[in-house]
């Protein structure tokens, strides 16, 4: 894969290409954003890269293509042909280091083994990361360590790794892929060069959606690529748990609620959320039962929210805006409320019946 | 590829190139052997991508040359189990068969060309070394490099050649030892690389004693040590990292000196150990004129005194060690005397033993 084949992250590029033309690549990144954006694809790609013998110059039209236009340094890009690049795309790179909280299964120690991964813990960063630092590369270039999901290092880890992000060896290269960058430590992101990748465009993700799931009719592409908010992971990830069919089931009680008929919306919800959260759990087997259904709520809850959203962008088209408009508004903030209480540990389903409850009391008033 | 080859010798293989086959890695290929027949032998290839081995089986009748990979643990318990003198391997249809007498394995096999590279660590050594000389340099460095420290560089040992002259130096902070040899060949290149440990435990588990000289080389990027006997190779990365500079921890202003029986030593220290607990580690050592006199003190336990007999020169001196580190090193020394080399009870002494070999290691406070 080329560098360039990651698509509207030009604050990226830029970056990266700056510092291969200075000769300064700094040792430690944090690339944070929205997941699904494409900052794994592009830490791989910047590691094949680093690791690829000969790089050469890219093409013009591909440079382009990734909103370089305006860029006159030299932009490089990785050969793809020798053995290095191969084996990068294979994943089997002896000097790519991948770091995933499931490597906890693979260490030397059973009780570590025997945890659940919920969070990246010292034991697996101090084997996997801080001991294989010490190696020199294998082949001879430089080693590139991609850690994933690096918002879920534990505290006690990151103040394992701040030696070996601030002074690595030479040719050691650290790329932590965050969501949310408040959940690292100040001491851990100010020891690293920060890159920011922002949403994807909506039609660009319907765009790739209509690639990579062929099978979807355009309706789903739509309604999915606008319901991921610029994710293309989250959309695929949407399509892949049924979204586009499941929406129907969730929103048409939306359209006629009533007091009477809340507890059986809140009691369809309930099972909904359920059967979401089930699909969260066979993404990640090692989460618990109330992340999962956590999960399973807020997909849930987006999809409502998102409905809402619709309606209001049609009533705020039309002259008579008015009761209608604030209704949908008042909708959506009490949905964000009640995502903040599920978020904050509140009863699932007292929430859920508040929700319902409320909606359907703005309804009648 | 299809070859019959005697079943101890495939067994002693397997078991030399198992020390990398991990059962536990995400990438299941590391998990696997690469048989490569050739000629007249059979060469057994295993990686776990920071450390190779390649172990070369004789008693092989190779009817047909080719490569097979299969999962090293599957094989290696089908040849463990077997009975027959010799075995039939023969690879067909992504299957790999292996035949006895009376019995007919079938194993999947991977694909070769997945398999990483493994270093084949040709051309001349850097140096040459018997390998009893090796052993004897490698057990007394290697107990007491560090392990798993954010300091990389300590976390092997450091061997260094200079214009034909070889030392090895491992240290973890507290104490440090160091020993010279002297290569039986070598090339005129000056060498300093740190080696790990775990390289080298592999390897001196593989080498057997009957098997002659050993060759060392780094390659020519200084990032991979080849360790080669006649029959075996193992290829490590080396580590990162600057190595302290040990020679300015080496006092050279002692002015006392114990002769001391190496196996009365160890036994006294051992003793005096037993009554030492976390919170008070140290064993004290009070010297005075031909008798030595080792303490042991746990608060709330009780108290072990051990005299022994010191060749001891110098004004009389009390200091304290901690008994791991002095019995680490004692358990290694072949000699049947230590001399303790000692300056002041806040200074480190140094134990020698022979002119070759010394270790250095640091008092703990007495009060």
């Amino acid at each position: 894969m080329s560098i360039f084949d990651v698509r509207h992250q030009p604050r990226a590029h830029r970056m990266i290409q700056r510092a291969l033309s200075g000769n300064r690549v700094p040792h430690a990144y944090v690339f944070h954003g929205p997941d699904g954006v494409g900052k794994e694809a592009f830490a791989t790609a910047f590691a094949q890269l680093l690791l690829c013998p000969n790089p050469r110059s890219a093409e013009t039209d591909l440079r382009k293509r990734s909103e370089l236009a305006d860029w006159t340094g030299p932009a490089m890009d990785a050969c793809g042909e020798c053995d290095d690049c191969r084996a990068v795309r294979a994943d089997t790179h002896p000097d790519m280091h991948r770091i995933y909280r499931q490597l906890n299964a693979f260490h030397p120690d059973t009780a570590v083994r025997n945890r659940k991964a919920l969070d990246l813990g010292v034991d697996v960063v101090r084997h996997f990361v801080i001991d294989a630092v010490g190696a020199k590369p294998a082949r001879g270039r430089a080693k590139v360590f991609i850690i994933r999901e690096a918002d879920r290092i534990t505290t006690a880890a990151q103040n394992a790794l701040l030696k070996t992000l601030e002074e690595p060896p030479a040719t050691t290269f650290l790329i932590l892929l965050v969501s949310s960058l408040e959940r690292l430590l100040p001491t851990t992101f100010s020891r690293c060069q920060l890159v920011s990748f922002s949403p994807l465009p909506q039609d660009f993700v319907a765009l790739q959606l209509r690639e990579l799931r062929p099978e979807l009719e355009d309706n789903a592409i739509t309604y999915v690529a606008q319901l991921a908010e610029g994710s293309l992971g989250l959309a695929l990830q949407y399509v892949d748990d049924g979204i586009p069919a499941i929406r129907d089931r969730i929103v048409t009680p939306l359209e006629r609620l009533d007091a009477a008929g809340g507890s059986t919306v809140v009691k369809d919800w309930m099972e909904s959320a359920k059967s979401l959260g089930a699909a969260c759990r066979r993404r990640d087997p090692e989460i618990s039962d109330t992340e999962s259904q956590r999960q399973g709520l807020n997909v849930l809850l987006a999809l409502a929210s998102a409905w809402y959203r619709d309606r209001l962008r049609s009533a705020a088209g039309k002259a008579e805006t008015g009761p209608r408009a604030t209704l949908c508004a008042d909708a959506i903030s009490a949905i964000n409320t009640a995502a903040q209480q599920i978020e904050l540990n509140a009863n699932v389903q007292l929430c859920l019946e508040a929700l319902v409850f409320r909606l359907a009391w703005q309804r009648a008033s | 590829m299809k070859l019959r080859v005697n079943r101890h010798e495939l067994a002693e293989g397997l078991a030399a190139v198992s020390g990398v086959t991990t059962s536990r890695t995400p990438k299941p290929i590391l998990q696997c052997v690469l048989m490569e027949a050739q000629g007249d032998c059979c060469v057994l290839k295993a990686t776990d991508l920071e450390m190779s081995v390649s172990f070369t089986v004789t008693q092989v009748e190779v009817e047909e040359k080719g490569d097979i990979l299969v999962s090293a643990d599957k094989l290696s318990q089908i040849v463990r189990e077997s009975g027959d003198e010799t075995l039939l391997l023969e690879t067909g249809e992504g299957l790999c068969h292996v035949r006895g007498q009376d019995s007919h394995f079938q194993i999947y096999q991977q694909d070769t060309r997945e398999f990483p590279p493994v270093p084949s660590g040709g051309g001349p050594a850097d140096f040459e070394l018997e390998t009893g000389e090796l052993r004897r340099l490698v057990g007394w460095t290697a107990f007491a490099a560090a392990r798993e420290t954010s300091r990389y560089a300590i976390n092997g040992v450091l061997w260094e050649l200079q214009k034909g002259h070889l030392s090895l130096t491992a240290t973890d902070g507290r104490r440090l030892s160091h020993a010279e040899g002297k290569p039986k060949t070598t090339t005129d290149r000056s060498l300093r690389a740190i080696i790990p440990i775990k390289a080298l435990n592999l390897f001196m588990r593989i080498v057997g004693e009957a098997e002659g000289d050993v060759g060392i080389s780094v390659t020519e990027n200084e990032n991979q040590v080849v360790l080669r006997s006649s029959r075996a190779t193992v290829t490590s990365a080396l580590v990162e990292g600057q190595f302290p500079n040990y020679r300015d921890v080496i006092p050279t202003d002692s002015d006392k000196q114990a002769d001391l029986n190496t196996a009365e030593f160890l036994s006294a220290i051992r003793r005096a150990a037993l009554l030492t607990n976390d919170e008070s580690r140290s064993v004290k050592l009070s010297f005075q004129g031909d008798e030595l006199v080792l303490t042991g003190r746990a608060p709330e336990e009780g108290e072990a005194v051990v005299r022994m007999l010191a060749a001891f020169q110098g004004e009389p001196l009390d200091i304290g060690f901690n008994p791991v580190f002095l019995v680490d090193a004692l358990k290694v020394v072949e000699s049947d005397r230590v001399t303790l080399e000692l300056k002041a009870s806040n200074r480190p002494g140094i134990l020698r033993c022979g002119p070759n070999m010394l270790y250095v290691v640091m008092p703990l406070n007495l009060s």
